[in-house]
């Protein structure tokens, strides 16, 4: 397989082998991960099909930034697949609600790290997950407020300004 | 939500060096899509109310996949202002409103804003009316996950052509007019469909499932309509991926059936031939507790977990020592958790507990919501002592407790429990029960 290059193995708790792969972080931190978790990623996973020696690179990512990715990706990966078995699948599932929830407990230049890895490494449901916290955090807030929140300069001119709440009347209030 | 505590150090950082040094605009420097995609999250209002913040954030709504709900008076405007495509529209018509709520829906669902939605949900308004299904629905058929379909009438005949929805995992049908003709097309024309919503169904009276993914199904009859058929009759046919039956009605009547049948004695279990081993939640209202139909349900889902019966009235006698006698030993129980809600401590109730106390084994907990907001603590001693019989399972635990404002039946809420299968209790979310 073209894969091998790039794969290790690392022996399970359960006492078999399960393959995993190299990441190799913008500054130059390496990670080995589980290969099921690591495939979370499409950008990984096409790397992995693409073969290569010496780890996977990933110039946009910094060590700090995939170690919370890849976070996301173990816990993930490890849920077993839809077909619950009554009380476990259900626990499992209320579990990473929580583990989800306070992955997101992160200062907002933190959250943009992770967006912006996300997108890069295509792991969707992370994506959306920091997607929408930032939602939550804009909803229900005046423009102003959000403005403030995250340091958005409003660069409209009073003309303009005049203009957008004229198209936008009696929708938002 | 609240604020990031960075979002917090940075602003104050900028306000005590009295506004040289400005907070960072990061969220402004991601690209296009993931900005596209953060207002796709936010309802209506507040996706477009981002279009007034910068020059960077105003065209980003316009192009983002639409999320559309708001009040109807809105609609227009807002399809013209967007380019498309749409993620999802929810809207609903008022009660009483005297247009042509079909046309008027058929013209926006052929907006361009629209294109390519995944989640459409509407209802026309009167539940007395039914006024046609939209044709433009048809548009959507090869992108919808999700549909509810309210107050509308399903197109019959030969001109109507049926719709196809391959990629639909939710369907919920409310006040909905249909031939049963019509329904077995539809079902059959959403292969991938996993969680089936059924309430006020009319235009016929019993409805066959045949589906091959399905695995919930939520049934509820609130009313009878004058001069249509209502449904009252849920047939599974052949539905190897049901885990759960959600079955909530006011009236009496309602039948579950289950067909088509290898290793059942026929003579046990009139009308019901088969069994469906996937089954493992299962709800009920019954106006009066009847140990009967629950046991013929048992047969046909010989895997049970967890049941919920919600009962109003004080109830038969539910005499079942002699005739359940030999019971034991040709069914399976495999309840582990049963909740009784409206309990009353008395003949009937009691005698339905002991029941499963006595023939579940792998029984580990009962709940019982009172009917009787305050008893006291005598009449929960004496309820226990009433319990305290040859228990099949040596781990039950017994629970009294005041009965949970959120009624099964009446909660209108439980069609999101029909459509939620990512946890495998669907109440636990709704009771927040440990």
């Amino acid at each position: 397989m073209a894969a091998a290059d790039s794969c290790d193995g690392i022996s399970t708790s359960g006492g078999g082998w399960e393959k995993t792969v190299t990441l190799v972080s913008s500054d130059d931190a390496r990670f080995e991960v589980r290969e099921a978790a690591a495939s979370l990623s499409q950008t990984v996973r096409r790397m992995i099909r693409a073969g290569g020696d010496g780890g996977i690179p990933l110039p946009k990512v910094d060590a700090r930034t995939l170690s919370t990715v890849l976070e996301y990706c173990n816990k993930h990966a490890a849920v077993p697949a839809p077909a619950p078995e009554s009380s476990s699948a259900e626990a499992a599932a209320v579990d990473l609600e929580w583990f989800d929830k306070e992955l997101m407990h992160v200062d907002l230049a933190t959250l943009c790290s992770l967006i912006r890895a996300a997108d890069y490494l295509e792991v969707a449901g992370l994506l959306d997950l920091t997607c929408k916290t930032v939602a939550d955090m804009i909803k229900s807030k005046t423009a102003e407020e959000i403005r403030q929140m995250f340091g958005i300069q409003n660069d409209f001119t009073p003309e303009e300004e005049e203009q957008l709440s004229r198209e936008n009347a009696g929708v938002f209030e | 939500m609240a604020m990031p505590a960075g979002a917090k150090r940075e602003r104050r950082a900028r306000l005590d060096e009295d506004g040289k040094e400005e907070l960072v605009d990061r969220i402004s420097r991601l690209p296009d899509d993931v900005l596209g995609n953060i207002v796709s999250f936010l309802p209506t209002k507040d996706g477009a109310r981002t279009q007034v913040l910068s020059s960077r954030w105003r065209p980003i709504w316009r192009s983002a996949p639409l999320n559309l709900e708001i009040s109807i008076a809105y609609v227009s405007r807002i399809l013209s202002a967007h380019q498309g495509p749409g993620r999802r529209f929810c809207t609903q018509f008022p009660y009483l409103d005297p247009s042509d709520r079909s046309a008027t829906l058929d013209r926006w669902l052929r907006s361009p804003a629209l294109n390519s939605l995944q989640v459409l949900e509407f209802h026309l308004g009167s539940p007395l009316q039914n006024p046609p299904l939209p044709a433009s629905v048809h548009l959507f058929s090869s992108t919808l996950r999700a549909a509810s379909f309210g107050c509308c009438a399903f197109p019959e005949g030969n001109s109507a052509s049926p719709l196809h929805l391959p990629l639909l995992k939710q369907l919920s049908l409310f006040d909905v007019r249909i031939s049963e003709t019509s329904f077995n097309a539809l079902l059959a024309a959403c292969p991938t469909l996993q969680s089936l919503l059924l309430t006020n169904i009319s235009g016929c009276s019993r409805v066959q499932i045949v589906s091959q993914n399905l695995r919930s199904i939520g049934f509820l009859r609130t009313f009878y309509r004058d001069g249509h058929t209502s449904l009252q009759q849920l047939i599974i046919k052949d539905a190897p991926y049901l885990e759960r039956l959600l079955c909530f009605e006011n009236g009496s009547g309602m039948e579950v059936t289950v067909v088509s049948a290898p290793q059942l004695h026929r003579s046990c279990i009139p009308s019901s031939t088969t069994v469906v081993h996937s089954m493992k939640v299962l709800a009920l209202t019954q106006p009066d507790l009847c140990l009967d139909m629950v046991i013929n349900l048992l047969k046909c889902f010989p895997c049970l977990e967890k049941l919920y019966i919600e009962t109003q009235k004080a109830g038969k006698k539910n005499t079942w020592c002699h005739k359940y006698k030999n019971l034991i030993g040709t069914i399976e129980i495999h309840l582990k958790k049963i909740v009784l809600t409206n309990y009353r401590g008395n003949t009937s109730h009691v005698n339905f507990a002991k029941f499963f106390v006595l023939n579940a084994r792998m029984l580990q907990s009962m709940r019982f919501e009172l009917f009787d907001q305050n008893p006291s603590t005598a009449w929960i001693e004496k309820q226990h002592g009433l319990l305290q019989i040859k228990k099949a399972s040596r781990v039950i635990q017994f629970d009294f407790v005041a009965k949970n404002s959120c009624s099964l039946m009446l909660s209108i809420e439980f069609a999101g429990q029909v459509h939620d299968l990512l946890t495998a209790d669907p109440f636990v979310k709704l009771h927040n029960w440990t």
